[in-house]
């Protein structure tokens, strides 16, 4: 038996993409889940596990509709799909009675339901969410029923406020694979046995890394996943050394390198840390050139030393100013004071 | 080359405790204009007198290149720095020099080369031959922990100058104030406050541009949701029009018994029983019963036929208006999700995001900044301040021989001085004046700083004495501990030296004179 298990498309999300992308991004988390169906269909899969948050929010009609349409394309693939705390099934949800692709099994009720595929000698068990929260470990309690050889879960959650699971549930229950959604990064929880495939495109500006699906086959021999690489796009998170030399040009230069390198359809967040020049102001703003640098974060330390500072100023206002914040700590308010005060008494001296 | 250098001794000099530190010499290797010089410093007061261009402030700029080391600047002020003003005119990779120089009682000989490829410090102790590290810190200890700038700043004292446009009892105004609330006036008070001020100002306009930009998505948000809203309620009106149009467009049925019809066969029936009986007859009554029976029957037939045939036609109607409603509803139901779809948007948007928060942190800490500076600066002027105008008053009346005899800055800003009882601010005081009250609080500030530990180098201070008060200074410079190295474009001050130790020996070879009669 093969499958592919995505989750988290979020369909109908606006991700902030950087002043370059931003605006085509919606369209591309179609575009993407167009390809995964693609891939369905060319790898004759039998199933496309969706584990919830398909789409962002309540999903029109017109929507669902549409998605249903991609679906009726697969000849061979049975697609299973659960409501997550994004798209809950509310009380007047579109979900409700929709016309569902007779190859479409959408499990909208609030307790486990079990779908047995003589055929294929699969079961899939799922339920959905009905309300934005749950706090009861809801998955606990469902155990593999035996009704055919092959029996999967689908599950959504895995926070304290979305049905809160165990490790060792997962280890133990026996299903042979556990589709997970929910936590937008992809990871195997157990070798083979239970994986969060993530979220398809990158939603959240701090979903870094590689996103995409898992392919996965279920055997006699037992069950075979790997995670397949897919978005289009990445977020990318560095930590930018800096060095007391660096100027603002040499910096921009330097981020426009590693850009260059990293992909420039990728989306870039950089923390600037370590030692500047005391005399240089870091201009974060500027330094989104080519419009896909979400963030610059300056964390950097002016060169300053201060117990050094106070000896050679012990009688003016400087040593006076620096006395006034001994023994407050890196990263409070205080130290910040401390540090933007002597700037502005050092650029000041006579 | 021509120059003159003359030592005076100190009048305290003799049999007095050496605590100081006192320049012994200079051997300038190669170092701007100069190479293979040696300048002895003399004790007490050395002038260096030279025409200009003779080099005066390239022998300044070595004492402090071989005191506090010569540091590059970075990027395009490398171009302008001293580094590369002193740049030796010959053979640049020779770039070095050597001062001696006495701390206490012990003699002390530093060499330092500033060219790249050897550039180096060392440090030795002539007494012993103690070989000390000028990384580790030995020197700044001999220094007393001054630097390069506070030694630009305290101990070498040039002109009293103005800004453009401003005036110089201003400028002295602001100098002291200054110096009142910033102790060794290394920093300009007034500066540093507007420093803090614009980049409060910086914080606040980015906050603000991040609120407008938040605002602003709002503000779509909710159009967006108010379209909707308008939207909806169109459709809920359509929805009543539509009902309202069913309603009507329903067609009459008519009904089974026309009232009339059955009153007029009944006058007709009636009518012809009459008749029946008048005439005595039954046929007539028969063959009515008859066809009107027929006719009767055929009415309510049609009438059958035609009512079902509206009633299908209504029900038709009805249908049609029952989907063109739901179709209507289906449409407001997708409405109504969208709606709540951008009210969640919009509680999302509440959350206010960590640039944000991270400026708001800094604006507290701008604020947090201004009132510790203030505070500094107010205990800062308490006890420096009170001490400053002592200790400057004290050598402005000696300079000036008693003339003004206390000086004072009024509401942290106005300078006054007291003459005879009387009040002068400082704009109505003559240049030279000024000047005489710039040098008290510099020499002021050096003592309460340093003591006489270190040396005070002058620059053509003293162009604007007239003969009189260069007199009086120079004599109170004389008593000073400090050694002083005055450098001078004139030959008044070595004149008026000479004249004071002639004066001095007179009156102890008269003394002595006395005494052996």
């Amino acid at each position: 038996m093969k499958f592919i298990h995505i989750a988290d498309v979020h369909l109908g999300a606006l991700p902030d993409a950087g002043k370059a992308y931003s605006k085509e991004r919606g369209k591309e988390l179609w575009e993407t889940f167009a390809k995964v169906i693609q891939i369905c269909e060319e790898e004759k899969v039998d199933f496309l596990f969706i584990a919830g948050d398909f789409f962002h929010r309540q999903p029109l009609k017109k929507e669902l509709k549409e998605v249903n349409y991609y679906f009726s394309k697969l000849s061979q693939t049975r697609v299973i799909l659960i409501a997550g705390n994004h798209d809950y099934v509310k009380s007047d949800s579109q979900y409700h009675n929709f016309p569902w692709n007779d190859n479409v099994y959408f499990l909208i009720e609030e307790n486990p339901k079990c779908l047995v595929f003589e055929d294929v000698a699969t079961s899939v068990t799922g339920f959905s969410y009905k309300n934005r929260e749950i706090k009861e470990p809801k998955y606990d309690v469902i155990v593999p029923k035996k009704h055919a050889k092959y029996e999967v879960l689908i599950a959504h959650g895995g926070d304290e406020k979305h049905i809160p699971i165990k490790r060792e549930y997962l280890e133990k229950v026996g299903f042979d694979y556990i589709a997970l959604g929910h936590i937008h990064k992809p990871q195997i929880l157990v070798e083979n046995k239970a994986a969060y495939a993530g979220a398809l495109e990158p939603i959240d500006r701090n979903d870094t890394g590689k996103h995409g699906y898992i392919k996965g086959e279920i055997t006699r021999n037992g069950t075979k996943i790997c995670f397949v690489p897919l978005a289009k796009r990445e977020y990318k998170h560095f930590i930018f050394p800096i060095k007391r030399d660096m100027t603002n040009a040499s910096i921009k230069e330097a981020l426009i390198k590693i850009v260059e390198k990293y992909g420039q359809q990728n989306m870039y967040k950089f923390i600037l840390r370590g030692t500047r020049d005391p005399e240089i102001e870091l201009d974060t703003e500027s330094m989104d050139v080519m419009g896909n640098i979400l963030e610059v974060v300056d964390e950097t330390i002016p060169d300053y030393d201060f117990e050094k500072l106070a000896l050679q100023n012990q009688d003016n206002l400087i040593g006076a100013y620096i006395q006034a914040f001994e023994g407050c700590e890196e990263g409070s308010i205080e130290y910040e004071a401390l540090c933007e005060g002597v700037h502005a008494l050092m650029e000041n001296r006579r | 080359m021509r120059h003159y250098v003359k030592g005076y001794m100190h009048l305290w000099r003799i049999g007095d405790k050496k605590e100081n530190m006192e320049i012994k010499e200079l051997y300038i290797k190669n170092f701007g204009k100069f190479s293979e010089q040696h300048f002895l410093i003399q004790e007490g007061i050395h002038i260096f007198y030279g025409e200009n261009e003779y080099g005066k402030s390239t022998i300044y700029a070595f004492i402090k290149a071989m005191l506090f080391g010569l540091e590059r600047a970075r990027g395009k002020a490398a171009l302008n720095d001293e580094f590369r003003r002193y740049e030796p005119w010959d053979n640049p990779n020779y770039y070095a020099g050597v001062i001696r120089f006495r701390c206490g009682e012990r003699f002390f000989r530093l060499e330092r080369r500033f060219d790249r490829y050897t550039k180096g410090a060392e440090l030795i102790c002539e007494n012993d031959g103690e070989e000390l590290s000028v990384e580790q810190g030995d020197l700044d200890i001999l220094l007393e922990g001054m630097t390069a700038t506070s030694f630009q700043n305290i101990a070498a004292i040039g002109q009293l100058t103005a800004k453009p446009g401003q005036s110089l009892a201003s400028e002295l105004q602001n100098y002291a104030a200054n110096s009142y609330e910033t102790g060794s006036n290394g920093v300009d008070l007034d500066g540093t406050r507007q420093a803090l001020k614009s980049r409060k100002k910086e914080v606040e306009q980015k906050i603000k541009r991040l609120k407008l930009e938040r605002e602003a998505k709002r503000e779509k948000i909710l159009e967006k949701i108010a379209d909707v809203d308008a939207e909806i309620m169109q459709l809920k009106e359509k929805i009543e029009n539509r009902r309202y149009v069913g309603s009507k467009q329903e067609l009459q049925q008519e009904e089974q018994w026309d009232a009339k019809n059955i009153k007029m066969l009944g006058i007709i029936t009636f009518i012809i029983l009459v008749v029946s009986l008048l005439l005595k007859n039954i046929f007539p009554a028969l063959i009515w019963f008859v066809l009107g029976g027929g006719i009767f029957g055929m009415q309510i037939k049609k009438r059958k036929q035609r009512n079902t045939s509206i009633k299908k036609e209504n029900e038709k109607i009805q249908q049609k208006i029952q989907w063109e409603i739901q179709y209507i509803k289906d449409v407001l139901k997708e409405k109504e999700i969208v709606q709540n779809n951008l009210r969640e948007d919009l509680e999302e948007l509440e959350d206010i995001p960590k640039e944000e928060r991270m400026l708001k942190k800094t604006w507290s800490a701008l604020e947090l900044s201004e009132k510790t500076l203030d505070e500094a600066s107010r205990s800062m002027s308490k006890g420096f301040g009170q001490l400053l105008n002592e200790k400057a008053s004290e050598i402005l009346e000696q300079i000036t021989d008693g003339k003004y005899n206390r000086l004072f800055i009024e509401n942290g800003l106005e300078l006054v001085v007291l003459t005879q009882g009387k009040r002068i601010q400082a704009d109505r005081l003559s240049r030279g004046t000024l000047e005489q009250i710039y040098f008290s609080l510099r020499m002021a500030i050096l003592d309460i700083l340093y003591e006489d530990k270190i040396p005070v180098i002058f620059d053509d201070a003293f162009a604007f004495y007239d003969d009189k008060r260069l007199k009086s200074t120079l004599k109170w410079l004389r008593e000073q501990s400090r050694q002083v190295i005055i450098f001078s474009c004139q030959k008044r001050e070595t004149e008026i030296l000479d004249e004071l130790e002639e004066e001095q020996f007179k009156s102890e070879y008269s003394w002595e004179g006395k005494a052996l009669i």
